[in-house]
């Protein structure tokens, strides 16, 4: 086993800011918008530098697919402990429409690759709220797959997993290699301090292409139309 | 910030390490709830306020505050993502 874990990481509009719809109604504004790491995704990172920092893994590669700010978020988790980064280029009208399926395209063709032994992500991201990409992944690399993790142990070749579905708590034990999604209750992620981060800026980011990894990104997918969710009218008793 | 050519290479240690502080500590406040440059102004007056300290006693105490404050910033930050998350996404 390689020891090597893939940790997926998402550029979204920051959770603090007031998204607004753009007037042609096509999608929501993002130019100069704060964006950061999904919180989820933080998450994810934390947890694989805890595996690392416990020596149960043996390094953390931090791969995000995006235009060239998506390396900012990539500096992020290499700040937080990830060992290097993967830049996976889209830009354009291809950015605008990837989703999960291309993303988990993507994410199968690099653990393929890198030869990875597991794959965390967080469970969705905050801008789309899919909650696809983690299972894609699974199903794209017919690799087990542990969902909504709120508690992740190794134990030799298998991973004990805690799951937060509806109405409690889900024990299960899986083989691995294979792909978990952070729950909100996983873990506290670390803070990404200046000094890590002048530190981080010696670890590498390699860039490469979807086409690089045999990868179609075109999507199925045409968004028809994004409005505001209907003003709330004050209630009635 | 006492130029470092003025310094001795003890004082150049203590400098050079108040700076790394109050870098870390300005990075850490750009989102501060009150807005980044409140908390620039307030940094700024702090680190002036105690530039002449010589006493390695009182520069160690400081430095744990600043330390303090860091780690009460980045507790802050995460409640409030914590909640925010929490409040969006779980029904409890």
């Amino acid at each position: 086993m390689s020891g090597r874990v893939l940790v997926g990481v998402k550029r979204v509009i920051d959770y603090a800011v007031k998204i607004r719809v753009k007037p042609d109604n096509t999608g929501v504004v993002t130019d100069g918008v704060k964006h950061s790491m999904n919180p989820f995704c933080e998450i994810a990172v934390e947890e694989a530098v805890k595996l690392k920092e416990k020596k149960l893994i043996k390094e953390v590669v931090a791969v995000s697919c995006g235009p060239q700010q998506s390396q900012e978020t990539i500096r992020t988790a290499l700040a937080m402990g990830a060992d290097r980064g993967i830049h996976v280029d889209v830009s354009g009208k291809d950015y605008e429409n990837l989703g999960p399926l291309q993303v988990s395209k993507i994410l199968a063709a690099l653990a393929k690759q890198e030869d990875a032994q597991l794959i965390l992500l967080g469970k969705q991201a905050i801008d789309d709220d899919c909650n696809q990409t983690g299972q894609m992944t699974a199903a794209l690399l017919d690799w087990p797959q542990g969902t909504f993790a709120s508690e992740v142990s190794l134990e030799g070749d298998k991973i004990n997993l805690v799951r937060e579905i509806d109405g409690g708590l889900e024990h299960i034990k899986i083989n691995t290699p294979a792909v978990i999604t952070a729950d909100l209750r996983l873990n506290t992620p670390r803070y990404a301090t200046l000094p890590n981060i002048m530190k981080a800026k010696k670890k590498k980011i390699v860039t490469v292409k979807p086409a690089d990894l045999g990868v179609d990104v075109t999507s199925r997918l045409e968004v028809l139309k994004v409005e505001e969710p209907p003003q709330r009218q004050a209630g009635r008793v | 910030h006492i130029p470092a050519s003025s310094c001795s290479n003890r004082q150049q240690q203590v400098c050079s390490g108040n700076r790394i502080s109050e870098l870390t500590l300005l990075y850490l406040g750009r989102e501060y709830p009150k807005g980044g440059d409140y908390f620039r102004d307030r940094l700024r007056a702090a680190f002036a306020r105690n530039k002449a300290v010589e006493d390695p006693e009182q520069i160690k105490a400081l430095i744990a505050r600043g330390e303090y404050v860091a780690r009460e910033l980045e507790a802050l930050y995460y409640l409030r993502k914590y909640r925010a998350m929490k409040k969006r996404y779980y029904e409890d």
